[in-house]
């Protein structure tokens, strides 16, 4: 065979395992991670790429969160930022280090934003769309709003920690799916 | 031996003159074969059939494909993950599967290659994309376009599509409009594709992948500088610097021959930059700020356009060294233009006034654009007397309509230019009519 060929069926080669170690890395996080509860706002953008998704703003990214002692972070840079539970049990960040924390301590690799007076930084989550049909999109977003302004609001999303990563797994209203939501929603109307 | 590439044109010249030729008894039949023989247009015509069917099946091979991925994205949630996944992968391995017969089966058909790579090309956005989207992946846009582009620059070669060449110069355009990083330097990758066409005596298709690259990555270093850089007030000197340094490469590989504009796009670009830039320096307020911004920081990026800044000015030394014996004096006019480059740079430091940097400027274009006019007449050449009277003319119009100026100066210098104009053009007649009527004492 020619070395342009087998060049060929390299390069074809690479171009799967780049989507397949996409699928791959997802699926561990989804399978080994630590499930969490990141309390959220959903709002509806478009994507020319990607089609529609819901863009998530989280709770955990209005709290300034601080540094732990010793470590040295500037804005823009990459950290460690430790994931506990609150009282109600929705996900808070705790405190943000630049060194790799041990295995058995959850943890999220992400960048800071901007730093506050006090010393803290605000920090946003990477995992912040949830892809959605045209359709669905605009739903999720009314529902959402609209349960906010009416009832308790408890709004979530799924999220799976494994070794600095995190994957959403699925959108939550009321401890309920955000599709059955919908179309219960649907029904009852 | 390879024929030589020419035009079509060219060929029917050649067949013409020498079949006159033949019938003055100058050559024979045999021997008109003989040179016809050492001329093909097969690259040439290749190139436009390729053009043409790569527009057509491209275009459509892109919509089928995205009304597919339409069609299938109506029904996306109603499949499981599992389904989503490989319908994903799909589109990748299809574009896989065409892009593989084509170079192993029908390697001569060109338009089929020509679609084959740029399906493969979006066919590997388009899996990412998906993949991204089953599984929430979060936008990274950076990331995103850097993948692909790493996965997309291999099809160039591997493929031979000219067609993805210039979805990749798009491509790195867009990422050094996203980031100041220098992700410029991806056009170094596609410079051995630049140089085997040339081998391969692919003259068209070099010529007009060689303007894509130079207004590719001359656009991106730009972009790569936002307004927070230290050195964005020193830009436009050093894209004057490169515009000179484009115009001596082009000089020093293509050779001081005239090549029209087109051929020669390292000079054309080069002349056209010089020009421009030039213009623009003769305005107040450009040199007043050209100081570094010692409150940003430093990023990679500023230093090695600094670096870029650096081999302009030591490159065009270079040239100037080795050519000095060939410079004519019109290739002189646009290669001087680095020492305002240089000025403008060092300008702040050593304390030059603005008033003498702008006057330089001004001086700088009305002598050149004079002397590209006059050896436009010298040497017969239309474009090059054009080009010379072109900027002349923006000069003029510029200082006519700058209100820095007092009106009365204004007044003076214009009265004094057009003369000076006058003068020179009543003692050149003077002159040629002493020239011929010596001549002709001579003859007699």
């Amino acid at each position: 065979m020619k070395p342009t060929l087998i060049l060929l069926v390299v390069l074809f080669a690479i171009q799967l395992a780049v989507p397949g170690y996409m699928i791959f890395e997802q699926n561990q996080i989804l399978a080994e991670g630590t499930a969490y509860k990141f309390k959220t706002r959903p709002i509806d953008p478009y994507d020319p790429f990607r089609g529609r998704y819901v863009t998530l703003s989280y709770a955990a990214d209005q709290e300034v969160v601080p540094v732990m002692e010793g470590a040295e972070i500037e804005s823009e840079d990459w950290v460690y930022a430790l994931v506990g539970v609150d009282d109600e049990g929705y996900a808070v960040l705790e405190v943000l280090t630049d060194v790799k924390p041990e295995d058995d301590q959850d943890y999220l690799y992400l960048e800071t934003f901007y730093r506050r007076y006090d010393g803290g930084y605000l920090v946003s989550l990477p995992f912040d769309r949830y892809f959605a049909s045209e359709e669905n999109a605009p739903k999720i977003e009314s529902a959402v709003w609209r349960r906010q302004r009416d009832e308790v609001e408890d709004v979530y999303a799924k999220v799976r920690v494994y070794k600095g990563k995190g994957t959403i797994e699925e959108l939550m209203i009321n401890d309920m799916p955000i599709k059955e939501y919908i179309e219960i929603q649907q029904e009852q109307l | 031996m390879e024929p030589k590439q020419c035009t079509k044109n060219q060929k029917s010249w050649l067949e013409s003159e020498s079949g006159d030729w033949v019938k003055q008894g100058i050559i024979r039949a045999e021997q008109q074969a003989q040179i016809l023989n050492r001329y093909s247009t097969s690259h040439v015509d290749s190139f436009y059939s390729s053009w043409s069917s790569l527009m057509l099946i491209s275009l459509g091979a892109i919509l089928i494909g995205g009304g597919i991925i339409l069609l299938v994205a109506h029904n996306w949630e109603s499949f499981g993950k599992g389904t989503r996944t490989v319908l994903s992968i799909l589109p990748l391995i299809l574009a896989q599967a065409l892009a593989w017969y084509s170079v192993r089966y029908k390697p001569q058909l060109t338009g089929l290659r020509e679609a084959a790579g740029t399906l493969l090309f979006f066919a590997t956005a388009a899996s990412i994309a998906l993949i991204s989207q089953t599984y929430h992946i979060y936008g990274d846009l950076e990331r995103f376009l850097v993948t692909w582009l790493v996965l997309g620059i291999p099809i160039l070669y591997l493929i031979g599509s000219a067609g993805v060449l210039i979805l990749v110069c798009a491509l790195i355009l867009w990422l050094c409009g996203l980031e100041r990083e220098p992700y410029w330097l991806y056009y170094l990758l596609l410079a051995p594709y630049l140089y085997g066409l040339y081998k391969q005596q692919r003259y068209v298709l070099f010529q007009w992948a060689l303007w894509f690259v130079i207004i590719g990555s001359t656009f991106s270093i730009i972009y790569s500088v936002s307004w927070k850089s230290p050195i964005d007030d020193w830009m436009i000197y050093i894209l004057l610097a490169l515009s000179v340094l484009y115009y001596s490469l082009g000089k020093w590989l293509f050779g001081f021959k005239s090549h029209g504009f087109w051929g020669n796009p390292f000079s054309s670009a080069g002349a056209l930059g010089i020009a421009s830039i030039s213009l623009m320096l003769t305005w107040e307020g450009f040199y007043r700020y050209s100081h570094l911004d010692s409150e940003s920081k430093f990023v990679f990026n500023d230093y090695l356009i600094l670096l870029v800044f650096a081999i302009s000015v030591l490159a065009t030394i270079g040239f100037i060294i080795l050519k000095f014996k060939r410079l004519g004096i019109n290739q002189w006019a646009l290669i001087t233009s680095m020492l305002l480059a240089i000025l403008g740079v060092i300008g702040i430091p050593i304390k030059l006034p603005e008033l003498v940097y702008i006057t330089l400027t001004n001086l700088y274009v009305l002598i050149a654009s004079v002397v590209i006019m006059s050896q436009g007449i010298n040497q017969h050449r239309l474009m090059l007397l054009n080009a010379g009277l072109l900027w002349f003319s923006f000069l003029v119009l510029f200082r006519f309509f700058d209100s820095d100026i007092p009106f009365v100066l204004k007044g003076i210098v214009f009265i004094f230019i057009g003369s000076a104009f006058l003068g020179v053009n009543i003692w050149y007649n003077r002159k040629l009519k002493r020239d011929v009527s010596a001549q002709q004492e001579e003859a007699a």
